[in-house]
């Protein structure tokens, strides 16, 4: 194995379905009418924060659908994401398949632009051997 | 239990059963059905080569290869009332976790069904609940589809063409010798009319034939069960030559508020649109 392509963590579908996903930063949420605005502050990155100097206070907004909205507020870190599903698909009659896969896209998306973080139970594998 | 109808069979599904994988066409073809945990049903069909062919020998090869010759000695013939199968067998897995499997011929559509469950305990979900709702049509009729929260009956004779199922945007086109019709649900409308107006969906789906076709007037009010616009295109003059595309195309943007969805069509018969407009929804209204 090399030191560049070291073997990454895999879940299984269960787990990413029991995962809870937790805010990871403080953000100012503003309701409009077609949903709401999502405040939250930019922290300039290493080689940027000495190239690029942001003035205090920089904030950098997400527009999110009543959906999206929905399930940032489900992001409290009790809520998994099974149950964000199942709460989607209940408020907006939809099947449970067309509401994973919106919810399951966009999680990623919170995740990627480090915005929420998703709290994974990990269970430690016994093997019987006879 | 929600009914799921494709490509002529029909069955109940439990809660949250929902395709992940559709393949093939009337003929020949699979389905996989997966909860939010793991897969629980998968369906094969398969048009009997020629109508001379044994479909009680067809219905024991297709045992021995998926349960194996030993396993196939214990399959039963399994009644399904108010059906028409003309031979219906059931092999239930005596030691789950394993499969149970149902293999059916059905004369209206010359067709063998076979349905695999998997099963992690005793249950005879199979028995007491799908397989009597379990149903087989003939394409020459007026065949029932429905698929997530899209269900339609497509006219007689027309078979499915295409098919978009996006989250939240499902959509499939049937087409025969004469034409084609485009179904497509749209969820949520009041989400789908906030982002932008029933007109400019209506302009929208006509644009995607703006390849042959050029709108011709403004939308008028739809005379249908559920209120909405209506839009007709015509076939550019470039495409004079070409029979095969009608001259005249209708689009209707429908709102079905009973249901909190937006349902677009798109054909060239008026009549045929208006029979599919009354029929979406169908699994719903009766579930």
């Amino acid at each position: 194995m090399g030191f560049f392509n070291a073997k990454r963590d895999r879940f299984t579908r269960e787990q990413q379905l029991a995962a809870k996903p937790i805010q990871l930063i403080d953000a100012k949420l503003t309701e409009t009418s077609s949903g709401a605005k999502l405040q939250v502050p930019v922290k300039p990155r290493r080689l940027a924060g000495l190239l690029l100097r942001l003035p205090k206070g920089t904030t950098k907004t997400f527009e999110l659908d009543p959906l999206g909205l929905l399930v940032w507020q489900s992001c409290d870190g009790k809520t998994s994401v099974q149950q964000i599903i199942r709460k989607l698909a209940k408020r907006y009659n939809l099947n449970l398949r067309e509401a994973e896969v919106p919810t399951l896209t966009f999680l990623s998306t919170l995740a990627r632009k480090g915005l929420i973080g998703l709290e994974i139970e990990r269970r430690v594998r016994t093997a019987d051997h006879d | 239990m929600t009914a799921v109808a494709w490509q002529g069979w029909k069955l109940d599904l439990p809660e949250g059963w929902n395709p992940v994988r559709l393949v093939g066409d009337f003929h020949k073809g699979q389905a996989l059905f997966v909860d939010l945990e793991r897969p629980r049903l998968g369906l094969r069909w398969e048009t009997l080569r020629s109508l001379r062919a044994d479909p009680g020998k067809a219905i024991e090869q297709a045992f021995n290869q998926e349960v194996g010759q030993l396993a196939s000695q214990e399959v039963r013939d399994q009644a399904i009332a108010g059906a028409d199968w003309d031979i219906s067998r059931l092999y239930v897995e005596p030691e789950p976790p394993g499969r149970n499997v149902w293999i059916g011929f059905s004369r209206g559509s010359n067709r063998l069904l076979q349905i695999v469950q998997h099963v992690q305990r005793r249950e005879n979900l199979l028995v007491d609940a799908i397989l009597p709702a379990l149903a087989d049509s003939d394409p020459a009729v007026a065949t029932p589809w429905s698929i997530f929260e899209l269900s339609c009956i497509a006219p007689a004779g027309m078979q499915l063409r295409s098919q978009r199922l996006l989250a939240g945007d499902l959509s499939l086109t049937f087409a025969d010798k004469h034409g084609w019709l485009t179904v497509r649900q749209v969820a949520v409308a009041e989400l789908a009319l906030a982002r932008m107006k029933l007109e400019r969906w209506l302009a929208n789906q006509q644009e995607l034939q703006r390849t042959h076709y050029v709108c011709d007037g403004p939308p008028t009010d739809a005379r249908t069960t559920s209120a909405g616009l209506v839009a007709r295109s015509r076939r550019r003059w470039r495409f004079f030559w070409n029979r095969r595309l009608p001259l005249e195309l209708i689009t209707y943007a429908l709102h079905d508020k009973g249901r909190d969805r937006l349902v677009l069509l798109e054909g060239a018969d008026d009549a045929l649109i208006k029979l599919a407009a009354n029929s979406v929804g169908w699994a719903q209204r009766n579930s």
